[in-house]
C-alpha cells in the first residue's frame, strides 16, 4: 500500500520549536504570566480550536521484523519510510537531529537481558535509520540524548551499544553523537517557547534540538507507569538537560550534573534552575500521573517532531525501565512503526499494544493519570482517535501484539 | 455411548500438564511435518492450551476471549471475559469446569461444555488486580489456587468461588503454585530482607519454609518470581528457581534430607517453569537463550542447548521418551534430544510466549502471538 502525501505536513521543515532570543523569551513569559494571572490558561484557546477544528493527521506505517538483523531492519524500515512518501524530500540536504530513547544508565539490564533488548533503542535500528537518512541526502545526522556520563560523547553512547565507528561505516562518516546532558559543545543554551504551555512556558535546552532542520524521535515501544505508553512524544522527556533540570543540582546550574528529572518533572518538588522562571507552578506535587503527561505535551508543543520511528522488535511491558524491578517483563512484538505526526504514530503504537489510544484518563493503559495522547490532540498537536487515523504497511491487525498494561500505582512499585 | 476412558495422566489440565507442574506428557510423541489445522484466536496467546478428558481443548487469549475446540476441529463455544488472559487456565476434568483468571483480577468458573459462567469472583486488592500466575486446580480439595498482583494466594472453593484459604504471595506474585498428589502445595515468594523462599503448605493450611535463598544484591524488588516449583513426587524432590535480579540458581530440595541436594548457578534469569524429564533430570529455559538439562545425580551441568534466541520466555515441555520441546520469541519451535542435540522443527512469523501442550492423543498444541494455535499431529 502506498500512503498519500500528507498535505498538512510541510515538506520544507522549520527549526523545531523556533529558537528564541532571551529577550523574546522574557517577553513571552510575561504574556504567559499575565494570562495565568487572569485565570485563562495560555493553552485554553488552542485547546478549543484543537477539538473543534481539524486536528493535524499524518499516516503511520507498520512493519514486521523479528530480529535485530541489520539488513532486514534496514530493508523493512526503508520500505516503511518510502511508503510515508515524503521522508526523502524532508531530509534532503538537511541537518537532521535524532533524539534517541536511551536512559539514565547503561550499566543495568532486565533480569540479565541487555538494555537494548528491553529498555533502550537497539543500535541496529538507529544505524539502519541513520543509513537511510544519509542515503536520502541528509547533510549530517546527529544522534542525541542526555546520558549520565561525563566521558566523551562517543564513549558515553558506546555503553548502549552505539559504536561510532559502526555508524560512520554505514553513514558516510556524516554522523555525530551528542550527549545533551548540558550545554555541550555549544556556547549557550537555547530557549524554546511552549505554545500554550500548561506546566512549562519554555524550555532551556542544548542547542542541538534547535539548531537543526529536522527533528526525528527514535524511541522504544514500551509501557510507562506515569504516561501509559512510551512513544515518540514521551521520548522528548530526555531533552531538558540535567545541568538545569537534574535532581542532583543544589542551588545553581551545574555543567557536571548528570541527575534525572524526577524532582523537577515527575514529582515536581522543586523548580528547575533555568536562567529565568519557566514553570507555571500549576503542577501537582507528587502526582506523576498528572505532571508527566502534561510535561510530555508541553515538550511536544515546543519541539515539533518531523518523523517518529519506534523500535518495537524486542522490549518490556508493564513499565518503562529496569528501575521498575520485577514488575516489568520482556516481550517480543517484532514490530517497527514510523509516521510523520508523533501523536498519530503514538496512537497507532497504543493500538498495536492492544490499547485504546483515546481511553479516558485513569483507565488502562493510562491508569495512573492523564491520557497524554488525548491531551496532545486537544492542544492541536495531532489526532489520537483510531478511526480517524490512516495506517499503512502490514496494517494494524497483522501488527497487533497485546501488551500487559502498566500497573496501577496505589501501593507503589517495589523498591 | 460414552467415549472410551482416557488415562488421567494424559489429560493436560493445567500449566505443566498437572498440579505437580512437571511439564511432562507420559507417552512418546513424534512431531513431523507442518502443523495443521491452525486454530484462530481473537488475540495473541500467552497461555498454554489445556484439555479435558474428552480431548476438548481450551485456549484463552490477550483479547480476553476463551475458545473451546473439540478433537475433530469443531468449536463448541467461545466467550469474552472482562480482561486479557495471560495465565494458563485450569480444568477440573471430572466436573467439566474451566477456571480462568484475567488481568482485571477476576476469576471465572466456566462450564466446559457450553462456556456458561458458573461463578465469577474478583480477588480483593488495594493495588493492581491482575492475575498473571497460572491457575492450579486441586481435585481432591476441589479448590482453585490463584494469586494476583495484590500479593496474596487465594485457594478458592471450586463450587462457589469463596476463599477457603489465603496466604502471602510475596512482592512479585507471578509464580504459580504446584502441588503433590496429596495436595500439599509448594510455592515461591520473595520478600524484602528474606530473599526467595520455597514454601510448603499442607492441606490443613500449615505452612513450612523449606529453603531460603538470600536476597540478591539488587534487592527483592528486582527479583523475578515467575517460574513455578516442579514436584518430582517419585523421587521425593522439589525443583525450583531462585532469580537474583540478573542471574539465577536452580535448586533441588529433597524430602529425604530435608534440604537442598543440588544448586546450579545460571548467568541469566529464568521466567518460565522448567520441565521434568522421565529420568528425573530438569530442563530449564533461561533468559540468556539457553536450554539447560540438570540432573540431581550429576554434579555439573551435562547439557546446554543454544536456541539462538537472545532469551527464552516460554516454558519447555517433555514427552515420554525424554525429548524436550521449547518455543522461542523468534517464532521457532525446537525439539531437543535428551543428549542435548536439538533442531528447529517449525518457524512462525511472530513470537511464541506460551508453552506447547499435549492433547490426550499426544498431538502438540502450540499457541502463538500471531493469534493462531498450531497443531502438530503425533505420529508416534
Amino acid at each position: 500500500m502506498s500512503l498519500p502525501r500528507n498535505p498538512a505536513t510541510p515538506s520544507t521543515p522549520r527549526c523545531p520549536g523556533g529558537g528564541l532570543t532571551r529577550r523574546d523569551f522574557l517577553r513571552g513569559l510575561a504574556t504567559a504570566s499575565a494570562a495565568l494571572a487572569a485565570g485563562t490558561a495560555p493553552g485554553a484557546a488552542r485547546t478549543d480550536r484543537g477539538d473543534a477544528a481539524r486536528v493535524p493527521r499524518a499516516p503511520t506505517t507498520l512493519g514486521l521484523c523479528q530480529r535485530y538483523d541489520y539488513p532486514a531492519v534496514r530493508r523493512t524500515l526503508g520500505r516503511m519510510l518510502d511508503e510515508l512518501g515524503d521522508v526523502r524530500p524532508l531530509v534532503r540536504r538537511k541537518h537532521v537531529t535524532v533524539k534517541v530513547n536511551l536512559v539514565n544508565t547503561s550499566a543495568e539490564d532486565v533480569q540479565g537481558v541487555p538494555l537494548w533488548l528491553t529498555v533502550t533503542v537497539h543500535p541496529v535500528v538507529a544505524r539502519a535509520l541513520g543509513s537511510l537518512l544519509i542515503e536520502y541526502g541528509a547533510r549530517e545526522v546527529v544522534l542525541c540524548d542526555q546520558l549520565p556520563f561525563r566521558t566523551p560523547d562517543p564513549e558515553a553512547f558506546a555503553g548502549y551499544g552505539f559504536k561510532l565507528d559502526e555508524f560512520r561505516a554505514v553513514m558516510d562518516g556524516r554522523v555525530r553523537f551528542e550527549n545533551t546532558r548540558n550545554r555541550g559543545r555549544h556556547g549557550s543554551y537555547a530557549w524554546v517557547k511552549v505554545p500554550g504551555g500548561e506546566l512549562a512556558t519554555a524550555w532551556e535546552v542544548n542547542r542541538s534540538y534547535v539548531d537543526t532542520d529536522v527533528l526525528v524521535s527514535l524511541t522504544k515501544l514500551k509501557s510507562h507507569v506515569s504516561g501509559g505508553i512510551t512513544g515518540a512524544l514521551k521520548n522528548l522527556f530526555g531533552v531538558p538537560p540535567s545541568s538545569l533540570y537534574g535532581e542532583d543540582l543544589k542551588d545553581e546550574p551545574d555543567e557536571n550534573a548528570i541527575g534525572y528529572r524526577g524532582a523537577t518533572m515527575h514529582s515536581c518538588e522543586r523548580p528547575p534552575l533555568t536562567s529565568a522562571r519557566s514553570f507555571t507552578g500549576r503542577s501537582v506535587r507528587g502526582d506523576h500521573g498528572y505532571n508527566v503527561p502534561r510535561f510530555i505535551v508541553d515538550l511536544a508543543a515546543a519541539f515539533p517532531i518531523h518523523l517518529a520511528v519506534i523500535d518495537g522488535i524486542s522490549t518490556i511491558q508493564t513499565a518503562e525501565g529496569w528501575w521498575n524491578g520485577a514488575m516489568v517483563s520482556v516481550t517480543r512484538p517484532g514490530v517497527l512503526l514510523a509516521g510523520r505526526n508523533p501523536v498519530c504514530t503514538d496512537a497507532v503504537a497504543a493500538a498495536v499494544m492492544g490499547f485504546d489510544p483515546d481511553a479516558p484518563d485513569r483507565t488502562w493503559p493510562f491508569v495512573n493519570g492523564t491520557n497524554h495522547l488525548a491531551l496532545a490532540r486537544r492542544r492541536g498537536l495531532g489526532e489520537n482517535r483510531l478511526k480517524r487515523l490512516e495506517i499503512g504497511g502490514v496494517g494494524l491487525e497483522a501488527a497487533r501484539f497485546e501488551f500487559h498494561p502498566t500497573y496501577r500505582r496505589l501501593a507503589g512499585p517495589p523498591s | 455411548m460414552n467415549p472410551p476412558a482416557v488415562d488421567p495422566a494424559r489429560v493436560w489440565s493445567q500449566a505443566g500438564g498437572n498440579p505437580a507442574r512437571t511439564g511432562r506428557f507420559p507417552a512418546s510423541v513424534a512431531v513431523r511435518g507442518r502443523p495443521q489445522p491452525r486454530l484462530k484466536t481473537a488475540g495473541a496467546v500467552q497461555a498454554a492450551v489445556v484439555f479435558d478428558a474428552r480431548g476438548c481443548g481450551f485456549v484463552a487469549d490477550m483479547a480476553g476471549e476463551v475458545r473451546a475446540f473439540a478433537a475433530e476441529g469443531r468449536e463448541p463455544w467461545r466467550c469474552r471475559l472482562d480482561g486479557a488472559v495471560s495465565a494458563t487456565p485450569a480444568v477440573d476434568p471430572t466436573a467439566g469446569r474451566l477456571f480462568v483468571g484475567t488481568h482485571r483480577g477476576r476469576v471465572y468458573a466456566l462450564n466446559a461444555s457450553d462456556g456458561a459462567v458458573l461463578w465469577q469472583r474478583e480477588l480483593p486488592t488495594a493495588s493492581d488486580p491482575r492475575i498473571t500466575a497460572d491457575l492450579l486446580y486441586l481435585p481432591r480439595a476441589r479448590r482453585v489456587v490463584v494469586s494476583s498482583w495484590g500479593g496474596r494466594f487465594h485457594a478458592l472453593d471450586a463450587d462457589s468461588g469463596r476463599t477457603a484459604q489465603e496466604w502471602d504471595a510475596g512482592l512479585t506474585p507471578s509464580a504459580a503454585a504446584a502441588a503433590a498428589s496429596d495436595e500439599t502445595i509448594y510455592c515461591l515468594r520473595v520478600t524484602r530482607g528474606a530473599g526467595v523462599t520455597l514454601v510448603q503448605r499442607g492441606p490443613n493450611g500449615r505452612e513450612t519454609e523449606l529453603h531460603r535463598e538470600p536476597e540478591g544484591p539488587r534487592g527483592a524488588g528486582r527479583t523475578l518470581v515467575s517460574a513455578a516449583p516442579v514436584v518430582d513426587e517419585a523421587r521425593g524432590r522439589v525443583w525450583f528457581v531462585a532469580n537474583d535480579g540478573r542471574g539465577a540458581a536452580v535448586l533441588v530440595w529433597s524430602q529425604a534430607t530435608g534440604g537442598p541436594v543440588g544448586r546450579w548457578p545460571l548467568p541469566g534469569g529464568v521466567q518460565a517453569t522448567p520441565a521434568l524429564a522421565p529420568d528425573g533430570a530438569l530442563w530449564v529455559a533461561d533468559l540468556a537463550g539457553g536450554l539447560h538439562r540438570f540432573s540431581a545425580e550429576g554434579a555439573s551441568t551435562p547439557h546446554r542447548y543454544n536456541t539462538g534466541a537472545e532469551y527464552l520466555l516460554a516454558a519447555p515441555v517433555c514427552e515420554g521418551s525424554g525429548q524436550c520441546l521449547v518455543a522461542d520469541p523468534l517464532g521457532r519451535l525446537h525439539l531437543i534430544e535428551p543428549g542435548g542435540r536439538g533442531r528447529v522443527v517449525f518457524e512462525a512469523t511472530r513470537a511464541f510466549l506460551a508453552a506447547p501442550s499435549f492433547d490426550p492423543a499426544g498431538n502438540v498444541y502450540l499457541p502463538g502471538t500471531d493469534r493462531r494455535v498450531y497443531v502438530f499431529r503425533n505420529t508416534a
